[in-house]
């Protein structure tokens, strides 16, 4: 089985944690060992997958960093810990917590044959550059020591496009397209293994047709109604191409879906990713 | 809130649109006479374009609303407000030279996580203090970062704990002085980031300890601020249900923290058809024509789910906030496109 890890990232609200969930789940329908991670604390991906079987787990750079230094030095990590000169030091560090979260993705997935398939909600847009950004830049401005071989291996990883996708979701909108088009451009001069563009909540394809029958409804509120809905899809069909064409890419529809209910929805989405996974 | 209120929060998860509901309550605000201020986190092109303006900058720009008030917008530049802070407040140029060029004091700036925070407080006491503006509505960043947001004040006063300056500060010849623990963590932290960065770290938190008196004002003033009662905090939240869950968490820290939550904002949502069931099933029953009629019918069954689901989401959010004032915004056909888009969010907030 080839083993993949998947960061999942958009704009907020964008439905990430769900097409991380269907990911996880796809990947468990073909008997892959699945590890799903959230970044920070436990929020919309624990709770999505809470009754799936998947495992779950949630890692903070904070707490990364004092369980590396701990393996490091055994007992006498505590005092370090413990002391507010740490605390100072990993508040001023730049991006030394985001450095030390994806380093522990990376003890997971490669250093032990436990999981072949890691999906990582790695947040919204920002947050989730920087997570990514860090390894480059903290080699540059750490440039001796363990955290520079640390960030050298991490930024290997997320460069190594046989092993590791970052995945950028979006929803039709301008605006989302818009940040998505804009995340992939920021990806692509990082040189990060750039993954699919998930465009979820789609409308799916007007048939030839519709508007001959719109014109034949009577009743003006439903006609109204029915007429925005067609305006919709256009423009989500001529915003998902201009996309497309600007950065050929061919993005993946998903389609909206009725169910209020998160896991409902991840379980629907779950067959539609299935390729990516 | 919107007559009486000096400092409006504006707090919420991502993508729920709290940019927008800023603007719109900066709007409302002017419109009854008072001048008010947006103050966002980011360039918010859409916000600029939809508000008349080229861009959004550093400093506040009068907006050509047609209010009886002012309306004012702009944005945080992180790095020039983190820059002047540093040149208005260091004793001589020399020093602010020092922290403008060190390299630790120049990610602080830009990208280290919760550097927005901190400047956001100073550029909001600035504001605050200014008196140009009878009421300032500021957007927060996505609610992860919202508490980021509110312990501000007392992270920045823990960084600038004297002992850990005085440590910090030192640099390597001096650390004789420190005690064994700290000598030896310090070793510690030198073989794990290299002897530069300890350096460089090191001479940045000399030229930090200069500016500590003024930083460590400019954090009580905000912590003053936060809790002022003419300040109020207004929760965004969409009708989604991982949304309402996150907005709940996060109206219980807000009182935790002793923040007054003023009212909370449902924006986008979808209101109920109003056309009666057996109309749109007898109208469809009429269509002929498999695909394109089913493609119809299907849009019709959206409009309804979608209006139920959000109902349930919306009473859910009721129910864990109850006493709370709420305002419903109704989805719109586009995204914010100019200011009578915004008006249109105005009108729901009153």
């Amino acid at each position: 089985m080839t083993r993949r890890l998947h960061f999942v990232t958009g704009k907020g609200g964008v439905g990430k944690s769900t097409v991380a969930a269907a990911l996880a789940l796809a990947a468990a329908h073909r008997n892959a060992r699945v590890l799903a991670i959230e970044l920070g604390e436990p929020a919309g991906l624990t709770r999505i997958l809470a009754g799936s079987g998947i495992d779950v787990a949630t890692f903070d750079g904070a707490d990364a960093l004092a369980e590396y230094l701990t393996i490091h030095l055994g007992r006498l990590a505590r005092p370090i810990v413990d002391h507010p000169l740490y605390t100072a030091f990993v508040g001023a560090a730049p991006g030394l917590r985001e450095l030390m979260a994806i380093g522990k993705i990376r003890d997971e997935f490669a250093l032990h044959d436990r999981w072949d398939t890691v999906v990582v909600d790695a947040g919204a847009t920002g947050h989730a550059l920087e997570h990514l950004r860090m390894p480059s830049a903290t080699g540059e401005a750490f440039r001796s020591g363990r955290v520079h071989r640390e960030a050298a291996a991490n930024a290997a990883l997320l460069r190594d496009r046989a092993r590791c996708s970052v995945h950028v979701v979006a929803t039709p909108e301008q605006m989302a397209l818009r940040e998505a088009a804009q995340l992939i451009g920021d990806l692509r001069q990082l040189d990060l293994a750039t993954g699919a563009l998930f465009v979820n909540r789609c409308v799916p394809p007007a048939p030839a047709g519709v508007d001959a029958l719109l014109a034949r409804i009577a009743e003006p509120t439903l006609g109204e109604l029915l007429r925005r809905a067609r305006d919709r899809e256009a423009r989500q069909q001529r915003g998902i191409a201009a996309v497309e064409a600007e950065l050929f890419v061919s993005a993946l529809r998903l389609p909206q879906l009725r169910e209020p209910d998160g896991a409902a929805q991840a379980a629907a989405l779950a067959r539609c990713v299935a390729e990516v996974a | 809130m919107l007559e009486r209120h000096r400092l409006i929060v504006c707090v919420g998860a991502g993508g729920v649109g709290k940019t927008t509901v800023s603007a719109a309550l900066a709007l409302a605000a002017a419109e009854r006479g008072r001048r008010a201020m947006v103050l966002t986190i980011d360039p918010a092109r859409a916000l600029a374009r939809a508000l008349g303006l080229a861009e959004l900058t550093g400093s506040s720009q009068r907006v050509a609303a047609g209010t009886r008030g002012v309306l004012a917008a702009g944005m945080l530049d992180q790095k020039r407000a983190w820059d002047a802070f540093v040149t208005r407040q260091a004793p001589s140029p020399a020093v602010a030279r020092t922290l403008l060029d060190n390299p630790f004091y120049q990610r602080l700036s830009t990208s280290f996580a919760g550097s927005t925070e901190y400047v956001a407080i100073e550029e909001l006491c600035r504001l605050a203090d200014s008196g140009e503006h009878d009421v300032i509505v500021l957007d927060t960043p996505p609610s992860a970062h919202a508490f980021d947001f509110l312990r501000a004040p007392e992270r920045i006063d823990r960084l600038l704990d004297r002992d850990v300056i005085g440590a910090l500060a030192v640099g390597r010849g001096a650390w004789r002085t420190a005690s064994a623990t700290a000598r030896f963590v310090l070793r510690r932290l030198e073989r794990a980031a290299g002897t530069r960065t300890l350096r460089d770290i090191s001479t940045f938190f000399v030229a930090l300890d200069l500016l500590a008196g003024a930083v460590l004002e400019r954090t009580r003033r905000a912590r003053a601020l936060l809790r002022d009662p003419e300040t109020a905090f207004v929760l965004v939240a969409g009708p989604r249900q991982l949304v309402v869950d996150e907005s709940v968490v996060l109206a219980q820290r807000l009182r935790a923290h002793g923040a007054s939550l003023a009212a909370v904002v449902v924006n986008r949502v979808h209101p109920a058809p109003d056309v009666a069931h057996a109309v749109a099933a007898a109208a469809f029953d009429a269509l002929d024509g498999a695909p394109a009629a089913s493609w119809l019918r299907a849009r019709w069954d959206d409009a309804v789910a979608e209006a139920a689901a959000d109902a349930s989401h919306l009473a859910r959010l009721r129910a864990a906030l109850p006493g709370v004032p709420l305002h419903a915004v109704p989805e719109a056909d586009h995204d914010l496109h100019s200011l009578t888009d915004l008006a249109r969010v105005a009108a729901f907030l009153s």
